[in-house]
């Protein structure tokens, strides 16, 4: 179907906790309609031109706010910008008017050969320049803002002299994209690669921050691994209460992607994150 | 920036080859080796990669069990990488890999199979369209009838084996109740791909009907059309073939030249 420019009588996503759809649930959701206060999908699974995937986000959008979340954007990619894919996503930004709309800080593709993963940058000056100047590239054609998320990460280059925080930092300054910034990556990250949580949260301009994540992980002795398999973590609940304590009240998501366990244990996650939202204490949790 | 560009490529050609000696001195160590952390990377990419085609051809997958399936992915992925962003669009030739691909060669229906799973999953994600406007059809005085040129739904697809591939397809679906029993040797058969009510069924066609459906998807002049379906079949009824595949909507528009 083509762009038909719709308008839907929910409007965005409110600063409280949401549910990443996924397609295990999409009966449930539609039959039961669940108290979630917003849903977020992966933007490329609605790519297709027509068929089931289309009825199913149709009937979500008429009842809940939305956020669409890019996972092959690679806007880190050395090619050129897939045209294609910003195509099908701004397609699909004015179909459902999304409330907000993501992407990662990262690249998957190059010489036309993707791996359909978030593969991390060398944080140079000269990446910097490179991502910030491509998500312009992305907005401008969007015509709108995006988010860009800091990933999990299992290795750091050689190469890179700059800190990963001060790196999303300098992109959304450089870019004018906001900042989604998931708790359990900054967490993962400061346990694989050794630094404070904290300071990553403090080197992180507060007025850009527009959305959180969170997700459970996998600690596999030697690493922790970003499985979204498990329930949040308390550590990562206890991060992220310090992230609602500096960030303020914002539009927060449980991911679960793998062993994708009932609607209720994501809502009872959800709940868990509200409460946080509402007393800014991380011992609510 | 050719030192990302190098590095993008070097990154991506160790993950799918396995031969991580190009990265090893650009990776910090830090308590890992490079070989773990690089290790991550490829499990995960290799694990997402499979899991898109196991969604997309799980007759093949049922049909050559999980293991075989794993490493007939896996050179897949190596020689032809996903060429997208989005995994819905990943596995166009896996059929024709499995064409060549020597460790399946006792099983010759296999690239068929996956090449009828391609197109079930294609039919299934492609556009809508509204049915054929049957006052607009009728508004065409009869002389001009040999012109027209009809279009097939989106969601329709045409598709002949040498194998009996529906059978197999069908009788490895999840909610099969039929005994599973194939005769590889029952002839070629020539199939219709649609969509009704989002779900694909696949219907076998006579040769008459495949004559005229394969001769209007290329576009071909409904008078050609007819000639070939009349060829294959002397006594064809054309008229209520053309108002089944209108009212199923096979056919949903046309054109005058």
């Amino acid at each position: 179907m083509g762009a038909t420019l719709n308008s839907f009588d929910v409007g965005p996503v409110p600063a409280r906790a949401g549910i990443g759809l996924r397609t295990p649930h999409y009966r449930e959701v539609l039959d039961t309609h669940p108290d979630v206060a917003w849903f977020e999908v992966h933007s490329e699974n609605f790519f297709a031109d027509g068929g089931a995937a289309h009825d199913i986000l149709t009937a979500v959008r008429c009842d809940y706010p939305l956020s669409l979340h890019g996972v092959g954007l690679s806007l880190g990619s050395t090619d050129p910008l897939n045209r294609w894919h910003l195509d099908q996503l701004k397609a699909l930004i004015e179909r459902y008017q999304p409330g907000l709309v993501s992407e990662h800080l990262s690249w998957s593709s190059v010489g036309g050969r993707y791996l359909n993963d978030l593969l991390p940058l060398p944080y140079t000056e000269t990446a910097l320049r490179h991502i910030s100047a491509r998500i312009q590239q992305a907005q401008d054609y969007l015509g709108r803002q995006i988010l860009i998320e800091n990933l999990s990460s299992y290795l750091q280059f050689t190469t890179s002299s700059i800190p990963e925080w001060e790196f999303i930092a300098a992109v959304a300054q450089r870019s004018g994209c906001g900042i989604l910034l998931d708790i359990n990556n900054i967490y993962v990250n400061s346990r694989n690669h050794g630094f404070d949580a904290n300071e990553y949260l403090r080197a992180i301009p507060v007025s850009a921050v527009k959305e959180m994540h969170l997700a459970g992980h996998t600690d596999e002795g030697d690493c922790l691994i970003d499985t979204h398999s498990r329930p949040v973590a308390p550590a990562v609940w206890t991060l992220y209460g310090q992230a609602v304590r500096r960030f303020g009240r914002l539009p927060t998501l449980i991911e679960w992607d793998t062993d994708i366990p009932p609607l209720t244990v994501l809502m009872s996650e959800a709940a868990q994150a509200e409460a946080i939202l509402e007393n800014g204490d991380a011992r609510a949790a | 920036m050719p030192a990302l560009r190098e590095l993008q490529e070097s990154f991506c050609d160790a993950l799918l080859s396995g031969d991580n000696t190009a990265l090893d001195a650009r990776i910090r160590a830090d308590g890992l080796g490079p070989a773990r952390r690089l290790g991550i990377y490829r499990n995960t990419v290799f694990s997402n990669l499979r899991a898109a085609l196991r969604d997309i051809f799980p007759v093949v997958e049922r049909v050559v069990g999980a293991d075989f399936f794993t490493y007939c992915a896996d050179d897949y992925i190596r020689r032809h990488p996903s060429p997208a962003g989005d995994l819905n669009r990943y596995g166009a030739s896996f059929g024709d890999f499995l064409a060549g691909f020597t460790p399946a060669a006792s099983l010759p229906y296999l690239p068929d199979v996956a090449r009828l799973e391609w197109r079930v999953h294609h039919v299934y994600h492609a556009a809508e369209h509204a049915a054929l406007d049957i006052a607009r059809l009728a508004a065409i005085v009869p002389e001009c009838y040999e012109t027209l040129r009809f279009t097939l739904h989106p969601a329709s697809t045409l598709f002949a084996s040498q194998f009996p591939v529906q059978r197999i397809w069908q009788v490895n679906q999840p909610d099969c109740t039929e005994t599973p029993d194939v005769n590889l040797d029952s002839g070629d058969v020539k199939l219709l791909i649609e969509r009704r009510a989002q779900r694909v069924v696949i219907q076998v066609l006579r040769c008459s009907d495949w004559a005229l459906l394969s001769q209007l998807a290329n576009g071909t002049d409904f008078a050609t059309a007819c000639v070939s379906a009349l060829s294959a079949e002397a006594d064809y009824d054309l008229d209520s073939a053309m108002q089944r595949f209108i009212a199923q909507s096979t056919l949903v528009d046309f054109a005058l030249p």
